[in-house]
């Protein structure tokens, strides 16, 4: 008996999905239909954990994956409903630690930009919308942030964007929130590769510790559809 | 009867019990539910070389799985090209990824079905299914697919 990927309901629209099965070399597969092409630069290194489970280390200084621009041209979000996650086992680094991003502000603020942030003591996710055609409070960016984000434990992040609300959920939970005034405006378009563990220009906000399974779905998953795939996929971590 | 179940009528406290064992069927269920393995695919396109080059590793994998087959694309290729397919399979913990099947050969034109399939089976400790063009006129882009229950 066994259950078929693109039956199970929580898989539905999604977009991109890496379960790092490959163990080996600098190439690893996306198991959503697109099929994206991932390519990572710098030689993270291919790290079982105590379960077996394969991760994905990246040393914070300068390593990371990409999909170029032209590759994820479905992953350019700028309107409508979405979700990021990724299992994630971060470190004291960079002040900033991407996650999943695919934003510019040198060219033009534009893009999404999902990030860690350790400062004065406090662990920040936070999902930023960038709209240089779309002023806010002064602002070209609009950003919803949550705390209490521990290093050194693994731990499942995710966010459903849906209109002007980013939901963080914690290990299936969902968890308080903070907005930027006027919410989460609609990101701009953006011609930047998509980048997992890094800034879009690829020299700071290293990720450090290990990821599994980075995810985006191109539209805002429940409470209840997290809560499954914390319960399904807590035992690899525990 | 316990103080703790004084005012409890038998038929209520058969309720309780039955329920309690139906949560714990239920919690059974659920373990085994949650570890069903699910069926995956995935691919790309892999450009060839002269060199012998991964078209689907799977190095280390997380527990038992099962791999079912690599579908691999000849419809690129042209009577000045040949290329060579090869199924490596490790079985025990620390050993090399050893050849599990004779190596594959495939010149020129690849007649009808062009879609070629390697078919594996299930394995604990690593596969890897490669392509290396031995003979080149120009290198190739191969299309290819994977299938595997984990």
């Amino acid at each position: 008996m066994y259950a078929f990927y693109d039956s199970l309901s929580f898989n539905s629209d999604i977009l991109l999905d890496l379960p790092f099965r490959e163990g080996v070399e600098s190439t690893t597969q996306d198991v959503a239909k697109p099929h994206h092409p991932v390519t990572l630069v710098g030689g993270p290194t291919w790290t079982p954990i105590i379960s077996g489970l394969g991760t994905l280390v990246f040393d914070g200084a300068t390593q990371y994956a990409q999909l170029l621009n032209a590759d994820t041209l479905d992953l350019d979000f700028t309107a409508g409903d979405y979700s990021l996650s990724s299992w994630i086992y971060w470190e004291h680094g960079s002040t900033s630690q991407q996650l999943i991003s695919r934003y510019d502000v040198d060219v033009a603020f534009s893009g999404w930009e999902w990030y860690l942030t350790e400062y004065g003591g406090q662990f920040h996710l936070t999902l930023r919308h960038h709209h240089a055609g779309t002023i806010v409070s002064g602002h070209p960016r609009t950003g919803g942030n949550s705390l209490g984000w521990a290093q050194g434990v693994w731990t499942h992040a995710a966010v459903s964007r849906i209109g002007a609300v980013a939901q963080h959920f914690r290990n299936g939970v969902a968890v308080d929130m903070t907005y930027s005034p006027g919410g989460m405006v609609d990101p701009e378009s953006c011609a930047e590769d998509l980048v997992i563990g890094t800034r879009f220009t690829k020299n700071t906000d290293w990720f450090k510790g290990n990821m599994w399974r980075p995810r985006v779905w191109g539209r805002a998953l429940s409470a209840e559809e997290w809560k499954i795939i914390y319960d399904i996929e807590k035992r690899w971590f525990t | 009867m316990d103080v703790e179940y004084a005012g409890i009528t038998a038929a209520e406290l058969a309720a309780g019990t039955a329920i309690l064992a139906l949560e714990a069927t239920s919690q059974d269920i659920k373990t085994v539910t949650d570890a069903l393995p699910v069926l995956t695919e995935t691919g790309g396109t892999l450009t060839a070389s002269a060199a012998e080059q991964n078209v689907y590793v799977n190095n280390a994998p997380a527990g038992v799985y099962e791999p079912i087959c690599v579908d691999i694309d000849f419809t690129n290729q042209t009577a000045t090209e040949t290329t060579i397919i090869r199924e490596y399979k490790r079985i025990r913990t620390g050993g090399a990824l050893i050849l599990n099947d004779v190596p594959v050969t495939y010149a020129g034109v690849v007649a009808d079905p062009k879609v070629r399939t390697v078919t594996l089976l299930p394995n604990r400790f690593g596969v890897a299914v490669t392509l290396e063009c031995s003979v080149s006129g120009t290198f190739r882009d191969y299309d290819w697919s994977t299938s595997y229950k984990e």
